[in-house]
């Protein structure tokens, strides 16, 4: 009965019509924008899921709190709007976002468990936090300048990864930032999300200036030319960001610099001008440079009222992880760190120009010299003609071989990295033990092999060479994020250990000088 | 949009059909209301016993169906049919100092009547009505805190104190104690905040006919509340 006791007391001491205050009109703050589903209209689609409470909405659809039976484990759901789903360009962008996210592990960037549809209602299975967005928090009351710049700083660090992984956010808001119980800043709804290095893409997204990203966050090109889009865009809503945060307003036109209207060093004020700039070549380059360039304007002036040394060391030692993670090789316009390479110069491009160029060779007569596998025999002109050798066993499984890698090449995209990691190395695998076998082996009955077929074979090697090189590159990159975090949270231990050392010594140097003054 | 069927719409569409499901719905509904009636009733009788012994008469009555038919039909709030039974019930007893225990099938309604006396120069109708707003905000209170158990029971316990005030006070000092950055602790309160006001438009529907607007019945218990 101690609840019902505490209850009372509880409703002696606060003031009721101020209670009362609270529920006016609480049930007209989510304005209903489509004919939202109800759980009850999702369960029987959902049998795997105990659907419940809606978490919140938006222009991408609602998102549901709910839970997975079978692994007993609390997920959103995010239902897209059922009127939208016969539009092909909000259903691509849909599977867009399910598939940008989910090439995204990152502790800042919300996870992707599942997507799909049933019955028309498309849907996509979240991670849950159990916290609440910057929107609510903006609402709760003003955002304290050292507070923002921290949350800037772990939003940072998430974007700059999501940049490295060549996915731009696009639709960055307060909205669309959460955190969860411990303070963990976490940016979610990648919905607008479009691969950066896939602008050939059949159905264009951005094909009229519609409202893609919402208002106040858009970079000026993000209406101007939206397909030139690129992760500077971001940079300019970290910057209107950062401005709300610390004003609690939008920065629109000539606006008063944040540091009249919070307690912020002036220098925080060019960050932000730095980042607000229209032509998006003078913005800050990356998401680091722009974070570097912050902490140094926050910390760097003397008097400044922000005590970084006294707080924030987990949040700070993320940052060096950022600045850390962007010291390694940068991916440069043409070539991102994962992906095929795009430009005039992509693996797919040579693959595809090799063998065209062969096929057409092997329509010459002047094609048919070739030497045997008779060692005894030596070099020498074949006598058959190419076509005739060529559906024979190693030209045709040659051929075959150079066609799978072009589709390799052309599709790797498409498919999870492990599985063209694996298939290039069976491709590999067998290219290998055909040549050693018809060269080496089965030399008791001589084969003509071409010139031609022996350039395929080269060509087949190094490119699944390429490929595999490029996962390994992939999975180091990855073990080298591992490691960057485990150096923070090995930094963040011996930082507190350091500290608690300190404090000791100084307590009992107090006591100490006390004592000597005694 | 079909409105959701409240506690109250189940037994006014009942009414005169008494079933198993609406009698559970109106006990629980009487249940909930017993400290305004009590209110009430202590400001008509002299001793607290008769007062005590008329409610439960009252519910007894209520719960039994037979004062359902006078349900008023104009409003079809619970809050205007409870002060009418009570009011119709009052004048009904010719003797209700004397009132007997009427006997057979009655449901003791636990009643919490500390802490009830007599107040002079406030009627019982505005007494009754400013019981009705405390009754309904302790049973969300409770209801919130039921929803903060375990881990989170201490954040209720350090931020209900703030739940009436516009601003949010002390929140660094907080979320130093429980380990949270302020930021946090503001969500929680904010979240905490919203969370009441849901639970009290969910508690005043429940007493609403389909189709009654909260914002109404809200306006009206705040006048209640300023009046008084």
């Amino acid at each position: 009965m101690a609840d019902a006791d505490s209850s009372k007391e509880l409703v002696d001491k606060l003031h009721p019509s101020a209670l009362l205050d609270l529920a006016r009109g609480s049930d007209d703050k989510t304005p209903a924008r489509f004919d939202l589903p109800t759980a009850e209209q999702l369960q029987p689609l959902f049998p795997d899921l105990e659907i419940g409470d809606v978490i919140g909405s938006g222009g991408m659809g609602c998102v549901f709190k709910a839970r997975q039976i079978k692994l007993d484990r609390i997920i959103a759901l995010k239902i897209l709007p059922k009127e939208l789903s016969d539009d092909a360009l909000f259903t691509e962008r849909f599977a867009r976002e399910a598939r940008a996210m989910a090439r995204l592990h990152h502790n800042g960037i919300v996870g992707i468990h599942d997507f799909g549809s049933v019955q028309d209602t498309h849907y996509l299975i979240l991670e849950y936090l159990d916290g609440s967005s910057l929107r609510a928090l903006e609402d709760a009351g003003p955002v304290g300048a050292d507070e923002a710049i921290l949350m800037i700083e772990q939003i940072c660090d998430a974007l700059a990864y999501a940049h490295a992984e060549g996915v731009i956010h696009r639709d960055i808001k307060p909205e669309n930032i959460l955190f969860d119980q411990s303070g963990r800043v976490v940016l979610a709804d990648f919905g607008l999300a479009r691969l950066a290095m896939d602008s050939s893409a059949p159905v264009s997204l951005t094909q009229t200036r519609q409202a893609m990203g919402t208002l106040n966050y858009m970079a000026p090109e993000q209406w101007e030319d939206p397909k030139a889009v690129d992760h500077r865009a971001d940079i300019y809503a970290l910057g209107i960001l950062l401005y709300e945060m610390l004003t609690g307003r939008v920065p629109r036109g000539s606006f008063p610099p944040a540091s009249t209207l919070s307690e912020v060093p002036s220098s925080v004020d060019d960050v932000i001008n730095r980042a607000l700039q229209v032509d998006a070549d003078a913005r800050y380059q990356s998401v680091a440079e722009f974070c570097e360039a912050l902490r140094a304007a926050a910390i760097g002036t003397p008097g400044s009222p922000l005590q970084f040394a006294n707080h924030g060391t987990v949040t700070n030692f993320r940052h060096l992880g950022a600045a850390l993670l962007n010291r390694l090789p940068k991916p440069t316009p043409q070539k991102s760190a994962d992906g095929p390479v795009k430009g005039p110069w992509s693996q797919a491009r040579i693959a595809w120009g090799f063998f065209a160029v062969c096929t057409i060779l092997m329509l010459f007569p002047w094609t048919n010299f070739a030497w045997t596998t008779d060692h005894s025999r030596g070099i020498e002109l074949a006598t058959t003609d190419f076509l005739d050798l060529g559906f024979d066993a190693p030209n045709a499984l040659m051929f075959i071989e150079l066609l799978s890698v072009c589709l390799l090449c052309t599709f790797e995209r498409r498919l999870h990295p492990l599985r063209a990691r694996l298939i290039s190395i069976v491709l590999l695998g067998f290219c290998i033990t055909q040549s050693v076998y018809f060269t080496f082996v089965n030399t008791a009955n001589p084969l003509f092999l071409t010139v031609f077929p022996f350039v395929f074979f080269l060509v087949v090697c190094l490119l699944t060479v390429e490929l595999i090189v490029r996962s390994l590159y992939e999975l180091q990159k990855q073990f080298q994020h591992q490691f960057v975090r485990a150096y923070h949270r090995y930094q963040v231990k011996e930082e507190n250990r350091r500290r608690a050392k300190a404090e000791r010594l100084q307590e009992w140097m107090g006591y100490w000088t006390n004592w000597m003054r005694k | 949009m079909a409105f959701p069927e409240t506690r109250w719409s189940i037994v006014r569409r009942a009414a005169g059909k008494p079933s198993v499901e609406t009698q559970a719905a109106l006990e629980e509904l009487c249940g909930a209301w017993s400290e305004p009636v009590f209110a009430f009733v202590r400001r008509r009788v002299s001793s607290r016993e008769q007062a005590e012994d008329i409610t439960q008469d009252f519910f007894a009555h209520i719960i039994s169906g037979q004062l359902l038919s006078r349900a008023s039909e104009e409003t079809g709030r619970f809050r205007s049919f409870l002060l009418h039974a009570l009011r119709c019930f009052l004048a009904d007893q010719h003797d209700f100092y004397q009132a007997k225990k009427r006997g057979g099938g009655r449901i003791i309604i636990p009643i919490d009547t500390a802490e009830l006396q007599p107040m002079q120069g406030v009627t019982p109708e505005t007494e009754f009505d400013r019981r009705w707003v405390r009754s309904l905000l302790r049973r969300c209170l409770d209801q919130l805190a039921g929803e903060y158990a375990g881990s989170r029971r201490k954040l209720f316990e350090v931020l209900s104190d703030q739940l009436d005030a516009p601003e949010q006070r002390g929140t660094k000092q907080i979320a130093h104690e429980l380990g949270m950055t302020d930021g946090a602790v503001r969500v929680a309160l904010h979240r905490m905040k919203m969370r009441l006001g849901e639970l009290i438009r969910r508690e005043i529907a429940d007493t609403l006919p389909p189709g009654a607007s909260i914002d109404d019945e809200l306006g009206q218990l705040k006048r209640i509340l300023e009046n008084s």
